[in-house]
């Protein structure tokens, strides 16, 4: 031990004769050691802490749980035509002026709104602004830190508050993509009169994971009537705006979008082009029938496809013969699969070709036909 | 006198250039740590702002193919196909591809789930031995259950193009059928696809041992640390490997590998870079490199993710005997690769692939073995003629010794400040002690292993394949009595 302490003393009183290279390796070793303790140290201490919070918050999402489920969801599952008052001096239990309580209680909130429906939803949202929960978030909303801001609207979000209406529409335009994208969000969830408006106003691309969001809360909106998506499909307006209203308008089953889409399979845009033949399929929309036929021979594949799909989907039977052409006469095996699809799509309508072509197909015609067929294959 | 002269200017230039390159890769681990935090606050972040279980009830999610081979997997082939069905996801089909089987996994599978042979549209769009049968369920239960039935193409790439060439979906899973998967696992890692305005070609997600977890009806309920000393080891690797390296490379765009036990790829880029390679050693980062080399050839902007969540638990080598032989199989498929993809090295056609991967892989992933060994060798040497200087070696190798327990230590910390997946404390404890034995117990053997595979690699030594002998699970005592 005492030699080891001599060679450690010796190491620091001739620490600046040794090489350079052996300079370098005695400080990195030291902060490396003081690293590895420091990362010791600072482990048992967040555990230590994560540990004490998770005690701390379990009462009080316990307790939380307790109100809400006696106060609210009992109450409001009791008799539909019963107004539920809130009581909200039962609430004042729960220490809501310390944040952290605030924050777990409005976490609960959310959690409770996203499962519940109907008039559940409502009351909790009165209930988060009756106990003035929203000022915190109001505060941020406003504060032009960004991770402030964004926790922000996703809280308000979650909670259907609409706040600060002019700021929140300028955030749609923010150059930040997450603040916009959560902006837009909260606009078409929250917006009493123009959820939409915003998108006439799109320069930057909606991701794809934007429009899955924007497309489920446009789904759950009931208070308002849906707007005709065919007024955005449009090229004047951002591809990705016409790929979503191009899915909405088909979603919600809006024929009057028909002639727009129509229009715009004389885009440039492949992409765009195959969406919009397919949601034309799932709007069944007879007239763009022998549209997309004629257009078939000049398509790329992807759109090829498409057509093939939509006609299946239309199913009218004018076609089929087109349809059989494909089956019979492409190399191309996907198109070749989906023109099988789309006959076996038109039910009774094919029967009869069915018949004959399970006898006059052979080798992997045959086999593509038969896989279509098999109501065990779902995919 | 003169030789001697000669002599003492190789040893100090060899021993500089050996301070540079350890410099260069602590430097590089150190950069790596500091990305990998970054990268791993950001995607919590996220995921924090945004919920993944509107992806549940939306009409527009994409399908994704689960593709599971399974060779001689009869033992545990229930339960692990029972796992898989029950992932959470609305649209997605599992595709069990049994690679010529000589035991009853087939004869379970069928009677088990109800399977008929069945008229299967199939394309070989990429290279596999022949698909014998297609089979699927008459119970609807099981509608999502594709079993194909192959000859053995002797390496599991060949398995997963055949079920590449089945799959209905855009997506598709890359996992064994003895990996344990989160249920949340085709969310969480389609979720990066459509939340960059980049083409995403492929996402990845740690694996860690499940050799002494608990495990219910093919789901973890109960993480814990592997109980035997070679699985803690690969624990701690693994997640030393994950948090630290492939979080750190997320960041800028530069994952050299998505992992062949889980990984989410783009079909039609695999497709149109041709597939697995059966011959490969190491599929699936040459799989990744083919990926990338057809990116930057046709000029494509692209993306490869991974997320820090562990997704996935696998039953890592519990005895010496199958962990040599994998270790061998890796360090020669990774120089394979630099063989097989020479021409990429420093290549700035191909962008960070030519430029930051391969040459990171080159000097730090390739070379390190085959320097360190020959550091020992130059240690050995200099010792025996005397030449040592006692204190200035010590000095060097605690250098590297402290070193190598603090990146373990930050990757120990980066786990424990963001997930905490094991629950006590002792748990915890045995992993960081290990750091402090890692480097000469643990280091060592993969390092044995690394020489002896480049050594087969250049002798063209013909490679065993040989069975993973798995031990199986800790399964609750209730679901044994069923069993």
């Amino acid at each position: 031990m005492s030699s080891f302490r001599q060679w450690l003393e010796d190491l620091v009183y001739y620490f600046a004769y040794f090489p350079l290279v052996i300079q370098i390796a005695i400080i990195v070793s030291v902060l490396a050691v003081a690293g590895t303790v420091l990362a010791y140290i600072y482990m048992i201490i967040y555990r230590w802490q994560k540990e004490k919070q998770a005690q701390k918050e379990i009462p009080l999402r316990e307790k939380g749980d307790e109100l809400l489920l006696e106060h609210i969801i009992y109450k409001s599952l009791g008799g539909a035509d019963t107004p539920v008052a809130l009581p909200l001096e039962a609430f004042s239990v729960l220490p809501l002026q310390k944040p952290w309580a605030a924050r777990v209680f409005i976490s609960q909130l959310i959690a409770y709104r996203d499962n519940f429906t109907g008039d559940i939803p409502l009351l909790l949202r009165q209930l988060y602004l009756e106990l003035g929960l929203h000022r915190a978030a109001a505060a941020a909303l406003k504060s032009g830190r960004r991770k402030q801001v964004i926790n922000a609207l996703v809280e308000l979000s979650g909670m259907g508050v609409l706040l600060e209406k002019d700021h929140v529409l300028t955030l749609t335009q923010s150059s930040d993509q997450h603040i916009r994208e959560m902006a837009r969000c909260y606009v078409v969830q929250c917006s009493p009169d123009a959820p939409f408006e915003f998108f006439s106003h799109v320069q930057e691309p909606l991701l794809l994971w934007e429009q899955f969001e924007l497309f489920r809360i446009i789904s759950l909106r009931k208070d308002i009537p849906m707007p005709s998506f065919a007024r955005w499909i449009d090229p004047q307006f951002h591809p990705s705006v016409i790929t979503l209203c191009l899915k909405l308008a088909a979603y919600f089953q809006q024929p009057e979008a028909i002639p727009a889409m129509i229009r715009m399979l004389h885009t440039e845009d492949e992409q765009l082009r195959a969406v919009t033949i397919n949601n034309l399929g799932k709007l069944m929309a007879l007239e763009a029938e022998p549209i997309l036929v004629e257009m078939y021979p000049q398509q790329p594949d992807s759109c090829k496809l498409e057509i093939l799909k939509a006609l299946g989907r239309i199913g009218s039977g004018n076609f089929i013969g087109f349809l059989q052409q494909q089956l019979e006469h492409t190399e191309d095996f996907l198109l070749m699969k989906h023109a099988a699809h789309s006959i076996v799509a038109h039910k009774a309508l094919a029967s009869g070709l069915i018949t004959q072509l399970q006898h006059s197909l052979t080798g992997t015609r045959q086999q593509v036909l038969q896989h279509s067929l098999n109501p065990l294959i779902k995919y | 006198m003169m030789y001697s002269a000669i002599l003492k200017h190789i040893t100090d230039f060899y021993e500089s250039a050996i301070f540079v390159y350890c410099a260069g890769l602590f430097l590089f681990y150190i950069l790596l740590a500091v990305l990998s935090l970054v990268a791993i606050r950001r995607s919590l972040w996220k995921n924090k702002i945004r919920g993944q279980q509107m992806l549940v009830a939306s009409p527009l999610t994409p399908g994704i193919s689960v593709v599971a081979p399974a060779y001689n997997e009869g033992v545990t082939i229930i339960s692990n196909v029972r796992s898989l069905l029950a992932l959470n996801y609305p649209r997605f089909e599992v595709v069990i591809v049994n690679d010529g089987s000589k035991d009853d996994t087939l004869e379970k599978l069928i009677n088990e789930f109800e399977l008929v042979e069945i008229s299967f549209a199939y394309r070989q769009q990429i290279p596999c031995q022949e698909v014998k049968r297609f089979f699927k369920s008459t119970n609807p239960a099981y509608s999502k259950l594709l079993v194909l039935d192959k000859v053995n193409g002797k390496s599991k790439a060949d398995a997963v193009n055949a079920g590449i060439n089945a799959a209905a979906f855009d997506y598709f899973l890359n996992t064994d059928v003895d990996c344990i998967l989160a249920r949340d696992t085709l969310l969480k890692l389609i979720k990066p696809f459509m939340d960059d305005p980049e083409r995403v070609i492929a996402t990845g997600a740690p694996l860690r041992a499940a050799n002494s977890c608990d495990v219910e009806a093919g789901v973890i309920t109960r993480v814990r640390v592997p109980g035997a000393l070679l699985p803690r080891f690969q624990e701690m690797e693994y997640i030393r490997s994950y948090l630290l390296g492939k979080m750190g490379w997320t960041f800028i765009n530069a994952v050299p590998n998505v992992s062949g036990g889980l990984g989410l790829f783009d079909k039609d880029i695999v497709i149109k870079s041709g597939g697995y390679d059966p011959a490969s050693f190491g599929e699936d980062m040459d799989m990744v490199v083919r990926m990338c080399k057809y990116m930057c050839e046709q000029d494509l902007p692209y993306r490869i993710h991974y997320i820090p969540e562990t997704l996935c638990w696998t039953e890592v080598p519990a005895t010496y005997k199958v962990f040599f032989r994998q270790r061998i199989r890796w360090a020669r498929g990774l120089a394979q690769i630099f063989g097989t993809h020479r021409k990429v090295l420093f290549n700035p056609k191909y962008k960070k692939l030519g430029l930051v991967i391969f040459p990171y892989n080159f000097f730090f992933e390739l070379l390190a073995p085959l320097i360190e060994f020959a550091g020992i060798i130059y240690y050995i040497y200099i010792i025996v003629n005397h030449l040592i200087n006692w204190d200035y070696a010590i000095i060097l190798l605690v250098f590297i010794y402290t070193f190598s327990i603090l990146i373990t230590s930050l990757s120990m910390l980066w786990d424990q400040l963001i997930f905490r997946y094991y629950k006590s404390w002792k748990e915890v404890w045995q992993l960081c002690i290990l750091a402090l034995a890692e480097p000469f117990i643990y280091h060592p053997m993969v390092l044995i292993c690394a020489i002896r595979g480049y050594f087969n690699q250049l002798t063209g030594r013909k490679h065993t394949w040989g069975n993973m002998q798995r031990q199986g699970f800790n399964q609750s005592s209730n679901l044994q009595k069923s069993v």
